[in-house]
C-alpha cells in the first residue's frame, strides 16, 4: 500500500520523500486540475531523479478536461511525458484514449490511472475505465466506506483515496471571482483570484465554514471549508483495500504538508509491519496540534448518507 | 414500428408531465426529453410512469415527433439494480432514445438493449472530437456536447466526427462543468448527480480575502451596499443565431427546463420554431426578426447570454443582485374548445383575468393577436366580470377565432392599472 502526496515543487518532491512518501503526483497547470504548483518538463524529469534516488515512484497528471482548442498541446505534451518513461500518467478526459490509440499506444500495456472527480462513484463506472485499461481508479471523493468497500470488491483494478486534505467542491470554467470584482469595478489583474490570495467564500447560513476560492487558467475552484483527516480511522479504511492513500497538499504549507507525510507513515507502518490494531490515538492527537483553526478536520463522505 | 421522418435539423424541448409534452409537440418540437422515474436527474421535475411513456411516445409518433427519456444520473453501486428491465420497458414504448451520461448505464444498456439508442448527456461534459470519437465507438450515436464549447469550437468538433452534435439554446445552466459540482452535496447532503442539486451556486455568499485584509472584500461591498458573491449564471438564449448553430453543424438543438409551465415551453417552442421554419425556408433572404427576441423576454425570469458560444464568460454573464428581469405577462387559461358561431371560447383558467383586461392569444404555427376581454361566461353561460378560481372553466370572447391548446395570455401593466382601480 502506497502513501501518495502531490508537490508544488521539486524541493516539496525532496522533503516529502524524505517524510515518508512512497509515491509524488506534480503536474503543470496548462494540463492538470489544481496542481499546488507547475512544473515544467526539466522539472518534471529532475522530479523522477529523485524519485529514483528514493526508490519511490512519480506520476504526472494531465486530467484536465480538454478543450477543442487545446488538443494538439494535449497530444504533444502526452507525448514527451510517455518519453520520460514517468512511472503513471493520471487523465481524466476520454481524449487521452483516442490520442494514444492515435499513438499506436495500448493502453494497457503501460500505466494509466483516470482521475474524473465527481464522476467515479460506481464499480460498474469503475470497471468501465479498467476495461479501458487504467490501473488504478481514483474514487470520488462522495462515497461511503461501505460503498467504497463494495467497489474494490468487484473491480480489476487499484484504488486511490484521499486520506486527508481538501476536496473540490465546484469547478467551473467562468473567471467567476474576476466577474464578480469586474462587477464591483474593483478588479485589477489575475493575481487578485490566484490561489495565493488565499481568497474564500462564506454562505450566509454557514458564515462559519470559510470556502477557499481560486481561479487559474481552468476557471474558478471551490475547495472544502474542512480537511479529510482520516489517521486515526485507518484501521477501519484499509479494510476496504485500497492500494493508494492519498495527501492533498493543496492549500497547505510545505511543513504542515511534510508534518502529515511523517504522521501517516508512522500510522501505515505501526499498522502493516506491527498490528492492525494498533492504537494511532497519539497520532491523531500529534495531528490536532496541527489543525487549522479555519480549517477543521472531517471524515468527508466516508461516515455519511446522502440524499436525492 | 412507425418511422418518422428525419427533420432537415430537430428543436428538441422538455416535457415535464404529459401535458407539457403535447404542447411542446404541438407548438413545432421535432423531439421532447422526458424524465421516468428512475436513473433520472430532475428528481422533482414531474416524472412520467412508463404508462406515461407510453402514452407520450404515441402522441408525439402520431404527430411526427421523437421521444427521448433521460436516465442521466452519475450512479453509485446499488442504483443500477434493474437498469436493463428499465431499458427494455423503455424500448416496448418505442422511445427513441435514452439520455445517458454515465458509463455504468452505457454500457448496460448497450450489451443488454442494444435496440435503444444512446444520446450522450451533457452532463458528461464533452469537449472536444476526440472524445466524441471515444464515446461514438461505444455506440452512442449523438453526443450532447458541454455548456462550454465555443462555436469554432463546435466547427472544428463537426468536421472531425460523424455523430450527431446537440446543444443547448436555451434556458438555464449549471455554472458549473456540469457533472463536476457536488457543492450541494457537501452543504445540504443531497447529491447533485442523483438529481438532488439543491442550486447551491445560486445562493448568496460573501467574498473574503484572508488574514491581513481582515476587511474583506465582501465587506467593502457589503458596507457600500453592493450586490453580494453569486454564481449563477444568466440564461442561455440562442435565437439571434440559429444561422450560425446550424453552420457549425448542430444537428439538435435543446431547450432547456423540465420543471418550466406549459405557457413557458408554448412560448419558447413556438417562437424558435418560427426561427427555425423561416432559416431553412429560405436561407439566403433570413432576417432576424426582434419580436421573437421580445416574445422570449416576456416569459423569462432571467437576463439572457450567448454562454459560451463567443468565448468565455464574463461579469455580464452572471447574474448579481435582485434580477431586474420580470416577465411582462401572465398565463391566464388554455383553450379547451371553441364556438365558431358565438366566438367563444372555453378556457381552463390558470391565472385570474377580468373584463377590461389586455391579452394575447398564442397557438401552434401562427402569430400572436391582442385583445381586450369584453365578455365572460361561466360554463352555463352566466355572465361574469372576472375569473379568479384556478382551473375554473369558463368562456371568453374573442376576437379571432381559437384553436384547443392555444394559450390566453394577461398583459402585466393591465394587471396593476387594473387592481389599482379596485
Amino acid at each position: 500500500m502506497e502513501l501518495l502526496a502531490n508537490a508544488a515543487s521539486l524541493d516539496e518532491v525532496e522533503r516529502f520523500f524524505a517524510a515518508g512518501a512512497d509515491a509524488m503526483i506534480v503536474g503543470h497547470e496548462h494540463f492538470a486540475l489544481r496542481v499546488p504548483a507547475s512544473l515544467t518538463l526539466d522539472e518534471i524529469q529532475e522530479a523522477q531523479t529523485i524519485a529514483k534516488r528514493y526508490d519511490r515512484k512519480l506520476y504526472v497528471a494531465m486530467n484536465r478536461i480538454i478543450h477543442q482548442d487545446h488538443l494538439h498541446e494535449v497530444q504533444h505534451y502526452l507525448e514527451q511525458l510517455l518519453a520520460l518513461c514517468v512511472d503513471a500518467i493520471q487523465g481524466g478526459d476520454p481524449a487521452i484514449f483516442v490520442m494514444l490509440e492515435q499513438l499506436g499506444l495500448d493502453p494497457k500495456a503501460m500505466t494509466l490511472h483516470w482521475h474524473s472527480e465527481t464522476t467515479m462513484t460506481s464499480y460498474q463506472t469503475a470497471s468501465f475505465w479498467a476495461n479501458k485499461g487504467a490501473k488504478r481508479i481514483v474514487l470520488s471523493g462522495e462515497l461511503s466506506l461501505e460503498e467504497i468497500r463494495t467497489i474494490k470488491s468487484q473491480l480489476n483494478a487499484e484504488i486511490q483515496l484521499l486520506i486527508q486534505g481538501p476536496t473540490c467542491l465546484f469547478h467551473s470554467r467562468r473567471p467567476l471571482v474576476e466577474s464578480y470584482l469586474r462587477h464591483q469595478s474593483t478588479f485589477a489583474d489575475k493575481t487578485e483570484t490566484s490561489v495565493s490570495r488565499r481568497l474564500f467564500v462564506t454562505e450566509s447560513k454557514r458564515v462559519a465554514q470559510k470556502y477557499p476560492i481560486f481561479e487559474d487558467e481552468d476557471g474558478t475552484h471551490i475547495m472544502s471549508y474542512d480537511d479529510v483527516c482520516m489517521l486515526d480511522h485507518l484501521p477501519e479504511l484499509l479494510t476496504t483495500q485500497p492500494e493508494s492513500l492519498f495527501i492533498e497538499t493543496l492549500l497547505h504549507t510545505t511543513s504542515y504538508n511534510e508534518t502529515m507525510i511523517r504522521l501517516y507513515r508512522r500510522a501505515i507502518d505501526r499498522l502493516t509491519l506491527q498490528n492492525t490494531d494498533a492504537d494511532l490515538s497519539s497520532l491523531r492527537e500529534e495531528a490536532n496540534a496541527i489543525e487549522l483553526v479555519d480549517r477543521p478536520f472531517s471524515t468527508g463522505f466516508y461516515y455519511k448518507e446522502q440524499i436525492y | 414500428m412507425e418511422t418518422i421522418e428525419k427533420p432537415q435539423i430537430e428543436l428538441l424541448a422538455p416535457a415535464g408531465n404529459l401535458e407539457k409534452l403535447k404542447i411542446a409537440v404541438l407548438y413545432g418540437a421535432d423531439a421532447v426529453y422526458i424524465g421516468g422515474q428512475k436513473f433520472g436527474l430532475r428528481s422533482k421535475a414531474g416524472n412520467f410512469t412508463m404508462e406515461e411513456i407510453a402514452k407520450g411516445v404515441r402522441f408525439a409518433h402520431d404527430h411526427g415527433a421523437k421521444v427521448y427519456v433521460a436516465t442521466n444520473i452519475i450512479a453509485h453501486n446499488d442504483d443500477l439494480s434493474g437498469l436493463a428491465e428499465y431499458g427494455k420497458e423503455l424500448v416496448a414504448c418505442g422511445v427513441d432514445a435514452a439520455i445517458v451520461a454515465d458509463p455504468a448505464i452505457l454500457t448496460t444498456f448497450r450489451q443488454e438493449v442494444p435496440e435503444l439508442e444512446i444520446h450522450l448527456s451533457t452532463q458528461s461534459s464533452t469537449t472536444n472530437a476526440h472524445a466524441v470519437t471515444f464515446w461514438a465507438k461505444e455506440g452512442v450515436t449523438r453526443v450532447v456536447l458541454a455548456r462550454e464549447v465555443t462555436m469554432d469550437d463546435i466547427t472544428a468538433i463537426h468536421r472531425d466526427v460523424k455523430v450527431e452534435l446537440e446543444t443547448f439554446i436555451h434556458g438555464a445552466m449549471c455554472s458549473s462543468y456540469s457533472g463536476r459540482c457536488v457543492l450541494s452535496n457537501h452543504m445540504t447532503n443531497r447529491d447533485a448527480n442523483r438529481g438532488g442539486c439543491a442550486q447551491s451556486c445560486r445562493w448568496n455568499y460573501q467574498l473574503y480575502a484572508d488574514e491581513d485584509e481582515s476587511e474583506g472584500l465582501a465587506m467593502m461591498a457589503l458596507q457600500s451596499g453592493q450586490d453580494e458573491f453569486t454564481m449563477g449564471s444568466k440564461d442561455l438564449c440562442m435565437i439571434e443565431q440559429i444561422p450560425e448553430l446550424l453552420q457549425a453543424g448542430v444537428y439538435s438543438l435543446k431547450i432547456e427546463g423540465r420543471m418550466k409551465t406549459i405557457h413557458y415551453i408554448a412560448t419558447v417552442v413556438g417562437t424558435y420554431r418560427k426561427a427555425i421554419d423561416a432559416y431553412l425556408a429560405a436561407p439566403d433572404q433570413y432576417v432576424f426578426q426582434p419580436a421573437w427576441y421580445d416574445e422570449l423576454m416576456k416569459v423569462t425570469t432571467r437576463d439572457f447570454s450567448t454562454g459560451f458560444y463567443y468565448g468565455n464568460t464574463n461579469n455580464a454573464s452572471q447574474v448579481y443582485g435582485s434580477t431586474s428581469t420580470v416577465s411582462e405577462v401572465d398565463f391566464a387559461g388554455v383553450v379547451l374548445d371553441y364556438d365558431e358561431q358565438t366566438q367563444l371560447a372555453l378556457i381552463e383558467q390558470r391565472n385570474a383575468f377580468r373584463i377590461g383586461q389586455e391579452i394575447e392569444w398564442i397557438g401552434p404555427h401562427r402569430e400572436l393577436f391582442s385583445q381586450t376581454i369584453s365578455a365572460i361566461y361561466s360554463e352555463d353561460k352566466t355572465g361574469l366580470m372576472q375569473s379568479n378560481v384556478p382551473l375554473q372553466k369558463v368562456w371568453v370572447k374573442t376576437d379571432a377565432p381559437v384553436r384547443p391548446y392555444d394559450l390566453m395570455r394577461t398583459k402585466k401593466a393591465a394587471m396593476i392599472t387594473v387592481s389599482t382601480a379596485i
